[in-house]
C-alpha cells in the first residue's frame, strides 16, 4: 500500500463551507418553520421543489451524455435487435393492458395534484369545485395537501402543459416510466453478466404481473421503481469511474427518487455511502453543485413529513390500529407477505417463479459476496452497487411489513412489494453470471421463465382479478362515466368521493361539507342558480333472520325529499343509488348531528374484505 | 440397428402411452389428464415442431421452394388469393354449437390453462368467474393455437375467425408449393385456383371451427412426408411424426392418419436400410395417449356421439344407402344448393379415368416420366382421406350434403385437387393446353363459384347458425353492462365473458334467481327464446323452452325462418311456487358477518 492510498480524500475548502451551511439553513429552516405555515408554503413552493431536481437531472444526463459519448453510456451496439427486444417485451406488457385506474383513492387523487399541478402550479388536492362565471371556468375551491411525495404529479403536469389536460397523461408517464425501468434494468445486468443475462433480467420483469398493473395505471409506485433502478445504474457508473458530474446526476437521481414515494427517503443512505466510497476511490470530495443544494432540495420533503405526522387522520389507521408502524405487525404481516410472493390462487398479481428464482439468487449472491469479502473492493461497480442498495430495499420490505397497513395479499397493499420484486427480479443476472454464459443454464432458465410467462402471467394480466376487484373503482367508472353524462355545469353532485368528480370538472361536495351547507345549498337550489342536486349513496345488505335488508340510509331522515334515479351494485351485498333531490328542509337537521360526525364519514365505504 | 437407449425409451413411452390409460387410470383420472396436460402435451409438441422447421428451413432444396413464394408475382398471386378465399363469404359462426364450444374452451385454455368447458360462468364486478365443467370431445390443437393468439394479442372472441383467416395465408402458399411439385409448369397456380372454385374451403376459413386447420395440417404432413421420403434422415421424420400428431390433435378422426404416416415411416426405412429411431420419435408415442384417452371418454360417455332420433349406434351399415346418395348430392350437385365445386369433383373423375385407361400410351409417351418426389406421402396419405371418407359413409352424422357435415369432405376434396394436378402435369404437356385449362378453371370459379358465393351463405337450412349470430350481437351490444343472459346457447355470452346460465338451469334453480334479480346482483337479466307457430293454422305463436317461470318484457326479435322467431326479453320477476323460499341460500350465511367471507359465499349462493 502507497502512503497516498490511506490519505484522506482532498476537499475544497469552500465547497465545504457551503455544504455544511445549506445543510445547516436546510435543518434549520425545515424544523423551525411553523407548522400552520408550512402547509401554505408548501402549497406554493413544492411545485419548484420537484422542478429544481427535475432540471438538473436533464442537465447532468444531457452533460454525461456528452461527455462519456451516448454510444458509451447505454452501449447500444446491437441496437436493432435491443429495439425490437425492447418492443416485444413492451407487447408482452401490453397487449391485456386496460389503462385505467387501479388504486381507488390513491391515483384519482394524484391524477388530481397533476391536475392543480397544470393550473394553479399549487400542491392541493382539490376536494371539490365549481364552474365560475356562468360556466366559462371550472376553479378548485376546497381542498388539502397531500400525504404522498409529489415528482410524479409533477411529471404528469408537465406533460399536461406539453398537450393539455388529459386523465390519460397519467398513464403515459407509468408507460414510459416502464420502458426506462427495462433499459436502465438491461444496462444495469449487462455490466456484469452478458447480454443473455440481461435479457433475461427483462423477461423475469416483464413476467410479473403487478409490473403490468402498475404500467398502466396512474399510481405512484412504477415511477418510483424505475428511479430506483435508475439510482443503481448511476451509482455503478460513478463507481466505476467516479466524477464529478457523476456523482451530480447520482445525487439528484437519488433525491428525485425521495420525492417519488414515502419510504423512498431510506435510499438518501446507500447513496451517500456510494458517494463516499467514490470520494475514497478518486481521493477527492467533488460537491458538486447537488450535493450541495442536496438538503435544502430536501427541504419540501421534510416539511411535507412534518405536515404528515401532525395529522392522525392521513395515517389512515383503522380497524382500531394505535401505531403505524410496530414490531408487532410484522408477525401479521410476514405470513401474508410469504402468502403474496409465492401463492398460486391466482387472484393476486404476483409471480412465484420470480419469487422462487429471486430468494434463491439471493442466497447465492449472499454465499457470493461472502466469499469475495476480502476483495470487495475488486467487485464489477454494479455488483457493489446492487450489494449496498439490496440492504437498503430488504430494509425498505422490513420498514413495510412492520407498517399496519402492510398486508401485501391486499389489492391495496400489494404495489408496496415492486421494489423487492425489482431485486428479486435483478438477482438471478448477478447470482448466476458465471452461469448464463453456459448455453444450457441460461436456456433452462430461460425456457422456465416462457414458460411461466404464458402459464401464468399472461393469462393473469388477461384475467385482471387483482385490477377488477377494485368496486370502488368500478363504482366511480360508472358514476362518472354514466351518470356524469347526465349531470350539467349548474347540478351539484353530492358523494364522498368529490375528488373523483373534480377532475372531470363536475361540481361536488363531500356529504359532510353538503350537509353543513344545506341551507346555502337550498337557496341556490330555490333560486335556480342550481338545476339539480343529486346524491351518491351506498347502502349495505344485512342478512335479519335469513332475509337480506338493505341499511337504512346514513342520513338524517327526513331532511330531503327524494327521488331515486339510478341503483347498481358492484359488489356482493351492496347497492350504489343516485337520487335527485326534490326538497331539502334545512330546518329539520338536529342541532348536534354534524358536531357528532366531524372527523369521520357520512359513510364508511372501507371495504376490509380484500 | 437402431441405437438402443432410443429404441427402449419409444417402447417404455408406447407400453406407458396404452397401459396407462387403458388399463391404470380411472374416467375420473382420465378427465384430470386431459383437463390439466393437455395443453402442455400440445405446447410441446408445436415446440418441437417449430423447432424442426427451422432446421429444416436450412435445407437449400426446401429453402429454394420456399424463396420461389417470395418472387413478385407469386407471393401477389398468394395473397391475391389468400384475399378472394376469405372475401367470398361473410365471417361469422358457421356451425353452432361447434365454434361456440371451441371459442369457451380456447377462452378457458387462455385464462386457466385448462382443457375444459365451464358449467358456470358469471361475471362479478367485473371479474370473470368459471366453475366446474367438462372435457370436450374435441381434440385441442384448434383451441390451443386461439388460446395461443388470445396470450400473445389479447383476448378476444373474433380470435378464432383472426386465426382462421392466416391460417388461409399458410394454406394457399404451401399449396402452391406442392401444386409446384406435382406440375412443375403451372402446379403453383393451378392447385389454389383449384381450391378456390370449392366454396366450401372458404365457408370454412371464415368460421371458427377446426376444419381449416385440419386440412392445412393434412396438406402439411403430406409435405413433410414427401421431403422425408424423398431424402430420410431422422429429422425429417420427427418433422412428419410431429406433423401427424400435431393433425391427430386437430379433429376426432385425424389420428387415422397415423397409419399411413406409420407406413410411410417403414418406407423410408426401407429406403435407407436403417430404422431410425430419435429421441424425439421415441417419445412421440406419449403425445398420442391423450387422444386415446379422449377417445375412451368420448365411448363412456354416449351424450358425446350426438346420435340423432332414437337409433342407437353411431357407426352402422345400414347408413351407407343414405350417405352414399347424399354424398354424390354433395359432390356432383351444379349450383347454388351446396359448397362444392361440380368441376373439381367432374375433373378428378375424367382425368381419373382418362389416365387409367391410356396409362401404357401415357407412359410411353412420357419418356421422362418419373413420379413426384416423395409420392408414396401422396399415395398413402390419399388413401387414408379416401379411406376416412369411406368411414364416414358409415357414420350417423356422415349426410355430406348436409352443411353441418359437409366441412368432413375437406381433406377427400384437397386430396382430389392434388390428383388432378399431378395428372394435369401428364395430360397437358403441351404448355397452351395447360393455360386452357387454368382458363377453364378461372372461367369455373367467374362464372359460378364467385356469383353462388355472392348470393348465398349456404346456411339456410340452419336458423341455429342465424340465432347464435343475433344474440351474440346483442351480448356485444350489452357487454359494457354486468347483466346475466338466461338462453338455450349460453356459452355464447361466455365466450364474451359475460354471465350466461342455461334456460333449463335458470328454471331448476329460480329461486337463487329470484334471490339475486332482489339483491341486483345484476344490472339486468336477459332472457334469450324462441317461438314458434302452432301448426295449428290460427296464427298464435306458442311459447316453449320458458314455459310460465318468468314474468318478463320483451324487448327485441328477430324472424330466423318462416315459423321460427327469436325473442330478447327483461325478466321483471321470478314466478315462484309458494312453498319456495327464495332466501334458503341465504342460510350458508348464519354466524357470519365479515364482508371477506361474504364475498367467497356470495358466488355459492349463484343460480
Amino acid at each position: 500500500m502507497t502512503e497516498n492510498s490511506h490519505s484522506f480524500p482532498k476537499i475544497e475548502k469552500y465547497r465545504g463551507f457551503v455544504f455544511v451551511f445549506s445543510i445547516f439553513f436546510a435543518v434549520a429552516f425545515s424544523f423551525a418553520f411553523p407548522i400552520g405555515g408550512a402547509e401554505a408554503f408548501l402549497k406554493s413552493s413544492a411545485y419548484w421543489f420537484a422542478w429544481v431536481p427535475c432540471v438538473l437531472f436533464i442537465f447532468y444526463l444531457l452533460s454525461e451524455a456528452r461527455s462519456s459519448g451516448l454510444r458509451n453510456l447505454t452501449g447500444l451496439k446491437q441496437w436493432r435487435l435491443w429495439t425490437f427486444l425492447a418492443v416485444a417485451f413492451a407487447c408482452l406488457l401490453l397487449v391485456h393492458a386496460e389503462f385505467g385506474y387501479k388504486i381507488a383513492m390513491d391515483d384519482y387523487v394524484l391524477v388530481a395534484t397533476s391536475q392543480n399541478f397544470h393550473y394553479t402550479r399549487e400542491f392541493f388536492v382539490p376536494t371539490s369545485g365549481f364552474w365560475k362565471g356562468g360556466g366559462a371556468d371550472f376553479v378548485f375551491h376546497d381542498g388539502y395537501i397531500d400525504k404522498r411525495p409529489w415528482l410524479y404529479p409533477f411529471i404528469v403536469s408537465i406533460v399536461h402543459d406539453l398537450t393539455a389536460f388529459r386523465v390519460e397523461n397519467a398513464y403515459l408517464v407509468n408507460l414510459l416510466s416502464v420502458g426506462v425501468l427495462m433499459l436502465a434494468a438491461f444496462y444495469f445486468v449487462k455490466r456484469v453478466a452478458t447480454a443473455r443475462g440481461a435479457i433475461l433480467t427483462c423477461l423475469l420483469i416483464v413476467s410479473i404481473p403487478l409490473i403490468a398493473q402498475n404500467a398502466t395505471g396512474a399510481g405512484i409506485d412504477m415511477l418510483n421503481v424505475t428511479l430506483l433502478m435508475v439510482t443503481m445504474l448511476i451509482a455503478a457508473k460513478y463507481l466505476e469511474l467516479p466524477s464529478a458530474k457523476t456523482e451530480g446526476l447520482l445525487i439528484v437521481s437519488a433525491i428525485l427518487l425521495m420525492y417519488s414515494r414515502y419510504e423512498s427517503a431510506i435510499y438518501a443512505i446507500p447513496t451517500a455511502l456510494i458517494v463516499a466510497l467514490g470520494w475514497w476511490r478518486a481521493k477527492r470530495v467533488f460537491l458538486s453543485i447537488p450535493a450541495i443544494l442536496s438538503a435544502p432540495m430536501l427541504v419540501g420533503l421534510i416539511l411535507q413529513n412534518r405536515i404528515f405526522r401532525s395529522s392522525e387522520a392521513l395515517w389512515e389507521l383503522h380497524s382500531g390500529t394505535a401505531q403505524a408502524f410496530g414490531f408487532a405487525n410484522i408477525a401479521e404481516n410476514l405470513p401474508r407477505a410469504l402468502y403474496f410472493f409465492f401463492s398460486m390462487d391466482g387472484t393476486l398479481a404476483n409471480a412465484p417463479w420470480i419469487s422462487a428464482l429471486g430468494v434463491l439468487s439471493l442466497l447465492f449472491f449472499l454465499l457470493y459476496l461472502y466469499r469475495e469479502l476480502r476483495s470487495v473492493g475488486k467487485l464489477p461497480a454494479a455488483t457493489q452497487a446492487l450489494s449496498i442498495f439490496s440492504f437498503f430495499i430488504v430494509l425498505n420490505f422490513i420498514i413495510l411489513l412492520a407498517y399496519h397497513d402492510g398486508k401485501l395479499d391486499r389489492l391495496f397493499a400489494s404495489r408496496l412489494s415492486l421494489p423487492f420484486y425489482l431485486l428479486l427480479a435483478l438477482a438471478p443476472g448477478f447470482a448466476f453470471r458465471e452461469s448464463f454464459s453456459r448455453p444450457i443454464t441460461f436456456r433452462i432458465v430461460t425456457g422456465v421463465t416462457v414458460l411461466f410467462l404464458i402459464g401464468w402471467t399472461l393469462p393473469m394480466n388477461s384475467k385482471q382479478v387483482f385490477t377488477q376487484r377494485n368496486f370502488i373503482k368500478k363504482d366511480l367508472d360508472w358514476l362518472i362515466g354514466e351518470v356524469g353524462t347526465k349531470v350539467r355545469r349548474d347540478d351539484l353532485v353530492i358523494d364522498q368521493y368529490s375528488t373523483a368528480w373534480s377532475i372531470h370538472k363536475k361540481t361536488a361536495l363531500k356529504p359532510l361539507v353538503a350537509i353543513q351547507s344545506l341551507d346555502w345549498i337550498d337557496k341556490r337550489l330555490s333560486a335556480g342558480r342550481l338545476s339539480n342536486v343529486y346524491l351518491v349513496e351506498r347502502l349495505e345488505y344485512v342478512i335479519v333472520d335469513g332475509k337480506p335488508q338493505l341499511q337504512t340510509s346514513t342520513y338524517p331522515e327526513g331532511i330531503f325529499d327524494r327521488s331515486l334515479l339510478f341503483e347498481r351494485s358492484f359488489r356482493p351485498f351492496s347497492l350504489v343509488r343516485v337520487y335527485r333531490l326534490d326538497e331539502i328542509y334545512p330546518e329539520r337537521l338536529p342541532d348536534d348531528w354534524v358536531e357528532n360526525r366531524i372527523g369521520g364519514n357520512v359513510q364508511n365505504y372501507t371495504y376490509t374484505g380484500l | 440397428m437402431p441405437d438402443i437407449k432410443p429404441a427402449a425409451l419409444l417402447l417404455s413411452s408406447v407400453i406407458i402411452a396404452l397401459v396407462l390409460p387403458l388399463f391404470l387410470l380411472s374416467p375420473a383420472q382420465i378427465q384430470w389428464v386431459l383437463q390439466y396436460c393437455t395443453y402442455w402435451v400440445i405446447l410441446a409438441l408445436l415446440v418441437f415442431f417449430i423447432l424442426g422447421l427451422v432446421r429444416l428451413s436450412y435445407d437449400p432444396n426446401v429453402r429454394d421452394d420456399w424463396l420461389e413464394c417470395f418472387r413478385p408475382l407469386q407471393l401477389l398471386f398468394i395473397v391475391g388469393m389468400s384475399w378472394l378465399m376469405i372475401s367470398l363469404q361473410p365471417t361469422g359462426y358457421k356451425v353452432v354449437m361447434d365454434e361456440p364450444v371451441l371459442i369457451v374452451t380456447a377462452q378457458q385454455m387462455h385464462q386457466e390453462k385448462q382443457f375444459l368447458v365451464p358449467y358456470s360462468c358469471y361475471e362479478l364486478g367485473g371479474v370473470f368467474y368459471t366453475f366446474d365443467g367438462y372435457v370436450d370431445k374435441r381434440p385441442g390443437f384448434y383451441v390451443f393455437l386461439v388460446s395461443l393468439l388470445h396470450d400473445l394479442t389479447g383476448y378476444r372472441t373474433s380470435q378464432g375467425f383472426v386465426l382462421n383467416h392466416l391460417l388461409v395465408v399458410i394454406f394457399i402458399a404451401l399449396l402452391a408449393v406442392v401444386g409446384r411439385k406435382l406440375w412443375p409448369a403451372l402446379g403453383f397456380f393451378v392447385a389454389p385456383l383449384l381450391v378456390l372454385t370449392v366454396p366450401l374451403f372458404s365457408i370454412s376459413a371464415n368460421g371458427s371451427g377446426f376444419d381449416f386447420l385440419n386440412v392445412l395440417m393434412v396438406l402439411a404432413t403430406v409435405y413433410l412426408g414427401a421431403i422425408y421420403y424423398n431424402s430420410p434422415s431422422e429429422e425429417r421424420m420427427n418433422l412428419c411424426i410431429l406433423s401427424a400428431a400435431l393433425l391427430a390433435h386437430t379433429r376426432y378422426e385425424s389420428a387415422m392418419y397415423a397409419v399411413p404416416i406409420g407406413l410411410l415411416v417403414i418406407l423410408g426405412w426401407l429406403r435407407t436400410r436403417r430404422i431410425l429411431v430419435s429421441y424425439t420419435t421415441s417419445l412421440i408415442p406419449l403425445a398420442f395417449s391423450p387422444l386415446l384417452m379422449l377417445q375412451l371418454m368420448i365411448r363412456s360417455t354416449p351424450e358425446h356421439w350426438q346420435i340423432r332420433g332414437e337409433s342407437g349406434e353411431p357407426f352402422s351399415l345400414t347408413y351407407l344407402g343414405e350417405n352414399l346418395e347424399a354424398a354424390a348430392n354433395f359432390f356432383y350437385q351444379f349450383g347454388p344448393n351446396q359448397p362444392n365445386s361440380f368441376y373439381v369433383s367432374a375433373l378428378f373423375v375424367i382425368l381419373l379415368i382418362t389416365c387409367l385407361l391410356r396409362w401404357p400410351s401415357l407412359r410411353n409417351r412420357l419418356a421422362d416420366f418419373k413420379p413426384p418426389e416423395g409420392w408414396p406421402a401422396y399415395l398413402l396419405l390419399g388413401f387414408g382421406a379416401t379411406g376416412l371418407l369411406g368411414l364416414l359413409m358409415f357414420y350417423h352424422w356422415g349426410q355430406l350434403d348436409d352443411s353441418a357435415a359437409s366441412r368432413l369432405a375437406m381433406p377427400f376434396i384437397l386430396m382430389q385437387i392434388l390428383t388432378i394436378t399431378y395428372l394435369s402435369s401428364l395430360v397437358f404437356q403441351v404448355r397452351l393446353s395447360g393455360l386452357i385449362f387454368v382458363a377453364c378453371a378461372v372461367f369455373y370459379f367467374m362464372g359460378v363459384s364467385r356469383p353462388v358465393c355472392a348470393s348465398t351463405s349456404f346456411l339456410s337450412t340452419y336458423p341455429s347458425v342465424r340465432q347464435a349470430i343475433w344474440t351474440r350481437e346483442k351480448v356485444i351490444e350489452h357487454r359494457d353492462e354486468p347483466a346475466l343472459f338466461v338462453l338455450q346457447q349460453r356459452l355464447i355470452p361466455v365466450g364474451e365473458r359475460k354471465s350466461g346460465l342455461e334456460i333449463r338451469t335458470a328454471i331448476e334453480r329460480k329461486a337463487q334467481l329470484a334471490l339475486h334479480l332482489e339483491l341486483q346482483t345484476f344490472s339486468e337479466v336477459y332472457l334469450f327464446f324462441t317461438q314458434d307457430r302452432t301448426d295449428t293454422g290460427t296464427g298464435d305463436y306458442t311459447r316453449f323452452e320458458l314455459g310460465s317461470h318468468f314474468e318478463y318484457e320483451v324487448i327485441e326479435s328477430q324472424r330466423l325462418d318462416r315459423i321460427r322467431e327469436v325473442f330478447m326479453a327483461k325478466l321483471i320477476r321470478v314466478k315462484l311456487d309458494d312453498d319456495t323460499n327464495p332466501y334458503e341460500s341465504l342460510k350458508v350465511f348464519d354466524g357470519i358477518d365479515k364482508p371477506a367471507e361474504w364475498s367467497a359465499l356470495h358466488l355459492s349462493t349463484l343460480p
